[in-house]
């Protein structure tokens, strides 16, 4: 029976919440007097302008539009190479290749601990062998590639493959290699992998040793040095995500002086992932604001002078952990929401999550439908046409220098920690983001903070729609194990132990880079593991993550 | 009444922590003991820990597949360390027609995302008691 009084209540229905998600409290009305303080001209500027509020470009989409980067990685590096070329047909520019865990950690995908996780969320890569597999038929001059693995092995072995075939590598694109400054904020158990004896463990040091040699010898290459989507996918806020990557960058800038590269050499290369979530405009002003302190603070505290490098380069992966189980035809318009707010604060590339995420790996036909979201933005909705369109509204302005203050705030207080590791090491990062999961958690609790099918307009489980699930086929992994196996067993040993050898002692007994040695190791057909657990054992960790395996020589 | 203690963490190569450490943060307001161990975990550790701090129950989370393979070995040497009076209860983006096989593994309880919080403490409760009841 449908009662008046409920009517009536639905019909008087109005907003209570009056913050952002971040937290900033918002008045009812933004005029001009709240943005009097923004010099307009110094401050906002033009498209492709210092301090770049309005975007990266002065056409912005005019000029090119934003690159689609859905993300990607399955099973074998044979398989999932026909995935690519798939991607590549629907009409993605650019590859974002996911691996898998037992890639990410380093160990070998015949051990134990492997079992059942072999290509699952990711290709599975372990040797120069696998890249060249991964790169058939692709055209690697033309294409950029990405991809957050921790060690610099896979691009090392991208680098040797594209030399094999005659590339120019100071032709290369791509963004990648050096995350392990952010890594242990998300994944504490991980310090060991940055830290050790209160300096950089070796894996580390190989890993700045990587970002010098890009530096140094590949300018169309940009630096993945954050995955700052992370921090907001671990409870932080927008706040968080800014402060945090400023800091990394700082500490990065400040390590490859130590080398002999400028601030503004390192700044024109590094590239952060942001986020973007349902909160539409705080992500907007986020993205506006965390350029203008990108340039304002290289110009301010590493007297940049390069318009290059103080332009912030990211790409935006929309907040996947927002999706929900329930209803999840509805994560549709999570994503569509996410990835306008990207738009329309100026990203360079955009992934969006597939609707069915929060049940399994996405089928085929729901990547279609996140590459085929961005589309209808990019082709349909018109919000392409002017650069920057939100600029000079009193609101997101206002939004936009707020943020910026909160930041700033939190950015000097990190500095007065001593810096990012500083901060990371002592425990503080991750204090910070666990108390903001929780509060978030105990808002959507509480009803505070709505998520729709989760804690109101749910319906029972019963009449929920049910996506067909992805199912992992294990044929193509089962044939490159086996093939894997062949591969080391008809290898040079002598040549693979002496390069693992010289590794090892260029390792412990010299400061000299350890990209040289690492090359050589790749030629000789040493896989990821080998390699990274020499590098382990040289800071007296155990040879293999798991202890399933010893050092063969 | 002694307070139920339960040790949870992520064993392996996935580093999917939020659900787990909302999971943790609920037991605890639900009054039990709750010793975090993150993410990254070895098998081993984890039922080291339960060992060493007498535990009643363990909760692992799985977001990148590997759950069976995983479980099947953490049940294994859970009897080999003769800590299978433990209630092992599981969550994630766990495929529900392989519940069954889970369970088969001696797995107390299985939650899939937005299981409310009511009743995951609830249930660890009732399947804490149901072990001891069975020793």
């Amino acid at each position: 029976m449908i009662k008046a009084e409920d009517i009536n209540k639905k019909y008087r229905e109005r907003e209570t919440n009056f913050s952002t998600a971040s937290g900033i409290e918002l008045k009812n009305v933004y005029t001009p007097e709240d943005i009097k303080h923004i010099d307009s001209k110094e401050e906002i500027g033009l498209p492709g302008e210092f301090p770049f509020t309005r975007g990266h470009h002065p056409l912005m989409y005019r000029g090119k539009l934003w690159n689609i980067r859905e993300i990607a990685g399955l099973s074998s590096p044979k398989a999932f190479n026909k995935r690519c070329k798939y991607l590549l047909e629907l009409g993605q520019g650019v590859l974002d290749w996911e691996i898998d865990g037992p890639t990410m950690y380093g160990i070998e995908p015949d051990q134990p601990y492997a079992a059942g996780q072999l290509g699952v969320t990711g290709v599975t890569v372990h040797s120069r062998k696998d890249v060249e597999d991964l790169c058939k038929d692709m055209p690697l001059e033309a294409l950029s590639i990405s991809s957050d693995c921790f060690y610099p092995d896979i691009w090392q072995s991208y680098i040797l493959v594209a030399k094999k075939r005659g590339i120019d590598i100071s032709k290369l694109r791509g963004v990648g290699g050096g995350i392990f400054y952010y890594g242990p904020a998300v994944i504490p158990s991980k310090m060991d992998w940055l830290l050790h004896d209160g300096g950089f463990s070796t894996c580390a040091r190989w890993s700045n040793n990587f970002m010098e040699f890009i530096l140094k010898n590949m300018p169309k290459w940009n630096i993945w040095f954050t995955s700052s989507y992370d921090f907001r996918e671990a409870g932080g806020n927008a706040i968080h995500e800014l402060a945090f990557t400023m800091s990394i960058r700082d500490e990065i800038i400040r390590e490859m002086q130590t080398k002999g590269i400028s601030a503004d050499a390192v700044a024109r290369q590094l590239s952060p992932v942001l986020s973007c979530d349902r909160e539409f405009f705080e992500e907007i002003a986020k993205l506006r604001a965390g350029r203008r302190i990108w340039a304002k603070t290289l110009k301010n505290k590493f007297n940049s002078t390069d318009s290059s490098a103080m332009m912030m380069r990211f790409h935006i992966d929309v907040s996947g952990s927002n999706y929900t189980r329930q209803q999840p035809l509805m994560n549709i318009s999570r994503g569509t929401l996410g990835t306008l707010a990207a738009v329309l604060g100026g990203s360079m590339g955009i992934q969006n999550p597939s609707f069915d995420e929060a049940w399994a790996i996405p089928t085929e036909e729901a990547v279609r439908l996140a590459i085929r979201t961005q589309q209808i933005i990019r082709y349909e909705s018109g919000v392409t046409k002017v650069a920057d369109p939100l600029a000079g509204s009193y609101y997101v302005e206002w939004l936009t220098s707020k943020i910026e203050e909160e930041t700033m705030a939190m950015y000097n207080q990190i500095e007065e920690m001593g810096g990012w590791l500083t901060a990371l090491s002592s425990g503080w990062v991750e204090a910070q983001l666990t108390s903001s999961l929780l509060e978030v958690q105990n808002q959507i609790e509480i009803g505070k903070k709505a998520v729709v099918g989760v804690n109101c307009h749910t319906i029972p489980e019963e009449e929920d729609y049910k996506p067909e699930i992805y199912v992992p086929d294990t044929t193509d992994v089962d044939q490159y194990l086996k093939e894997y196996k062949q591969f080391k067993e008809h290898r040079d040993i002598s040549r693979l132990k002496n390069t693992l050898e010289n590794l090892r002692n260029v390792a412990e007994k010299t400061e000299d880079s350890l990209v040289p040695p690492v090359f050589e190791a790749l030629e000789a057909n040493a896989t990821f593991p080998e390699i990274i657990g020499v590098l382990r054992l040289v800071d007296g960790m155990e040879y293999d993550w798991a202890g399933e395996r010893e050092y063969p020589f | 009444m002694k307070k139920i203690k339960i040790v949870t963490g992520k064993i392996g190569l996935d580093d999917h922590f939020r659900g787990i450490i909302v999971v943790s943060d609920i037991l605890r307001k639900a009054g039990m003991e709750v010793v975090y161990l993150g993410s990254g975990q070895r098998i081993d550790a984890v039922i080291n820990t339960m060992i060493q701090e007498d535990a009643d129950a363990v909760g692992l989370s799985f977001q990148c597949g590997g759950y069976l393979e995983i479980m099947g070995m953490f049940m294994k040497r859970l009897k080999e360390l003769k800590m299978d009076h433990a209630a092992v209860i599981i969550g994630g983006t766990i495929h529900p027609h392989e519940i069954p096989k889970l369970k088969e593994l001696g797995i107390s309880a299985v939650f899939l995302p937005g299981a409310p919080s009511d009743d995951i403490a609830v249930t660890v409760a009732r399947e804490v008691e149901k072990k001891k009841a069975a020793a």
